[in-house]
């Protein structure tokens, strides 16, 4: 018995040290080319979901975007003739997480700039380490508008705010000719505000309009949809973000809500654009419509394609618009440490205050007047319809907006 | 029957399938606590275990889903038998001034320990096991995806093999009378120590079926145990502690406690009501509606 207890006990010991030998470092391995410039690098710094409840596959794609572009230049002699390393850190997409992982990237690794984030709640408190520490912070994927509305001079934002988004939404919503439309967003400054944003352009639209705020933990939609389908809507509009966004789709399905020939379904997440949709909603996804700010029959400058096909090559699989973002944050810093010179922050910021770049979704800039749209870089957004049963998201059609419209939406039978 | 009729039916009816697997947790957690003594605070992470493994075999191996529950239940069973010999012995060593502390500590720890050793083993991607049946049941009142009514009759098949081998076999016979008295039954000559990782077997596998079943509802990744122990855990204190009975009308209850609380409140806060309910069981019944029977 007692050599059972201490076997069993040396086994658990060999097995914690195997497993934890076996975790993968955050920051993936810079890839083999033509060597790097010699020198201290500039380290930059990367902040993202690598774990639940954030989004793993968003902060991922992030880090990959982000080492991808630092590889580039490296390759291309470095940035003031000094090598650029690419110090990454798991926010978790938590707020606590968060401001720990950018208090480590400021004060221990002493990064001259930060980039990334997916989740509002986590961007909102890493802002205020930015603001305190006087170091800059590019918004990769966040949307809240209180990320814009608070007007750190540190904090730029290359996604689209929640006020531009919604109202893209709205805008497809009417112009598709919905008129009862039923919100569900998570309990998070993204899905709150959405829901105020839209609730506010459907009364000026004059549509009858429902909404309700879910837990992000939520596993079990059923409840919530039950409401939405005695409200009859005909469309649902799903603002949740992570696995949420995916049970959402298929307990939508279950009880026969959307999508259906009466109840469409419009996901605002960058979740939908990952091919673990299918693996998870599987055929409850088909005829769900989604936003984007990538198509190829919508390529917007001549860095597009190249950033998508090296992405697709190294990583085996395609960016969604989350890895443009991210190639464009790294864009952004890259030019704004070039014109001044400098990783001074306050240089930096005045560089960036200036810039004009081309960046794969288009030019960059970023106002300087205080509002809802400070330092908010414009954003393109197309929205787009699985209309087949694991369909790529290059294969989908675009339904909206009507100038770049490919086909109607489609009705499951 | 009146729209506001056939909504509280439905809200009841979906409360009920799923509280059904989440009570099959429960009775996991009630054997532990009810033989051992110990509450584990690691029997979410056993749930996720069982989860993963049912992806493993049904869509990896293409093994399917009924046999993949049934894999995923032995090996988690023997993951938990291991556990127990070789990080909850000390508890009953008679060595330690706060064994309970010491329990306590020693699952919380492993409950880290297992949502944290899945990312790099399995990625933080979320994951589905093979579901037990595709599209929905119309139940006249509300329409059910037939793999969560399939879930829901499982657990509850399940749940009554369990009460059967607890009232009709030998092994049954020994766990409840540790159950009762440890050192009494040491005396009758039931070997009390092996008994012990095989209470804690049965009860991480009940959790593993319950991670299995709801493997293609509610999906699969490092954390997806976190609720669902939580729930568990609810149904526990409200059936009353170490009692079966307790915790397979204490699942159903919290079903219906949630349904009417959706009806009439908000769906918002649907997870709050069953705790507000078990603070006020508590308050004026704190051993929990069957408490002090034991399993």
């Amino acid at each position: 018995m007692r050599l059972t207890r201490s076997l069993s006990k040396l086994v658990t010991v060999v097995l914690v040290l195997a497993l934890l030998a076996s975790c993968k470092p955050a920051s993936p391995t810079p890839s083999a080319g033509p060597a790097a410039p010699k020198g201290e690098p500039i380290k930059i710094g990367g902040i993202g979901p690598l774990s639940p409840p954030g989004t793993p596959a968003l902060g991922e794609e992030i880090m990959r975007a982000f080492q991808l572009r630092i590889d580039e230049i490296n390759a291309a002699g470095g940035l003031l003739g000094r090598p650029v390393e690419l110090v990454f850190e798991d926010s978790g997409g938590a707020p606590e997480k968060g401001t720990a992982a950018m208090e480590k990237l400021v004060n221990k690794d002493k990064v001259v700039a930060v980039a990334g984030e997916g989740h509002s709640s986590a961007l909102l408190a890493e802002m205020e380490v930015a603001k305190r520490n006087h170091i800059v912070l590019i918004d990769c994927e966040a949307w809240s508008d209180q990320i814009r509305l608070r007007g750190y001079q540190e904090v730029f934002a290359i996604p689209a705010g929640n006020t531009m988004f919604n109202k893209k939404i709205a805008e497809f919503v009417k112009g598709v000719g919905f008129q009862r439309p039923f919100v569900i967003g998570e309990d998070t400054d993204f899905g709150i505000e959405s829901i105020g944003l839209l609730e506010k352009a459907f009364q000026e639209m004059g549509l009858t309009y429902k909404s309700l705020v879910v837990d992000r933990t939520t596993k079990d939609f059923v409840p919530f949809l039950l409401q939405a389908k005695e409200f009859k809507p005909d469309i649902l509009v799903c603002n949740v973000t992570g696995v949420g966004s995916y049970l959402l789709i298929k307990q939508a399905k279950e009880t026969g809500l959307a999508p259906t020939a009466e109840c469409a379904f419009f996901s605002g997440v960058a979740d939908m654009g990952y091919p673990e949709l299918w693996d998870t909603a599987a055929a409850s996804a088909q005829y769900v419509v989604w936003e984007t700010a990538i198509h190829p029959k919508a390529e917007f400058t001549d860095l597009t394609k190249p950033f998508v096909d090296k992405f697709t090559k190294t990583y085996n699989r395609p960016p969604t618009y989350s890895g443009l973002q991210a190639y464009d944050c790294i864009l952004v810093l890259e030019e704004a440490i070039k014109m001044a010179g400098s990783t001074d922050t306050d240089k930096l910021i005045a560089a960036l205050e200036k810039m004009k770049i081309k960046g794969t979704r288009g030019e960059i800039s970023f106002p300087t007047e205080k509002g809802v749209y400070y330092h908010q870089a414009y954003v393109p957004l197309l929205f787009l319809q699985y209309t087949a049963v694991g369909q790529t998201p290059d294969k989908c059609e675009i339904v909206f907006p009507p100038e770049l419209k490919t086909a109607p939406l489609a009705k499951p039978k | 029957m009146s729209e506001g009729l056939k909504l509280f039916l439905s809200y009841v009816v979906s409360g009920l399938v799923i509280g059904n697997v989440y009570g099959l947790m429960a009775l996991g957690l009630t054997i532990i606590l009810g033989v051992m003594k110990i509450v584990n605070f690691a029997h979410g992470e056993f749930y996720m275990l069982g989860g993963y493994a049912a992806y493993l075999f049904s869509i990896k191996l293409g093994v399917s889903p009924l046999l993949s529950i049934v894999a995923a239940m032995v090996i988690v069973f023997l993951i938990g038998a291991f556990v127990e010999r070789a990080l909850l012995t000390p508890f009953y060593g008679g060595k330690l001034d706060r064994p309970s502390d010491y329990a306590l500590l020693m699952t919380f720890a492993l409950s880290v320990f297992l949502m944290n050793v899945m990312i790099p083993i399995f990625g933080p991607y979320q994951k589905s096991a093979a579901p037990l049946a595709q599209g929905s049941v119309n139940l006249g009142v509300v329409q059910v995806g037939a793999t969560r009514l399939l879930a829901s009759l499982v657990a509850i098949l399940l749940m009554a093999l369990l009460v059967v081998v607890l009232k009709r076999t030998s092994l049954g016979v020994a766990l409840r009378a540790i159950a009762q008295d440890r050192d009494a039954a040491a005396v009758c000559g039931i070997d009390v120590n092996r008994m012990n990782p095989v209470a804690f077997g049965i009860g991480t596998a009940m959790a593993a079926a319950a991670g299995a079943l709801l493997a293609p509802t509610f999906l699969v990744y490092p954390a997806c145990g976190t609720l669902a122990a939580s729930k568990a855990n609810a149904i526990l204190v409200l059936g009353g502690m170490g009692s079966v009975k307790g915790a397979i009308i204490g699942a159903l209850l919290l079903g219906v406690l949630e349904a009417l609380g959706v009806l009439f409140l908000t769906p918002g806060y649907r997870d709050v009501y069953g705790f507000i309910v078990i603070v006020l069981v508590l308050l004026i019944k704190p051993t929990g509606l069957f408490g002090g029977q034991e399993i």
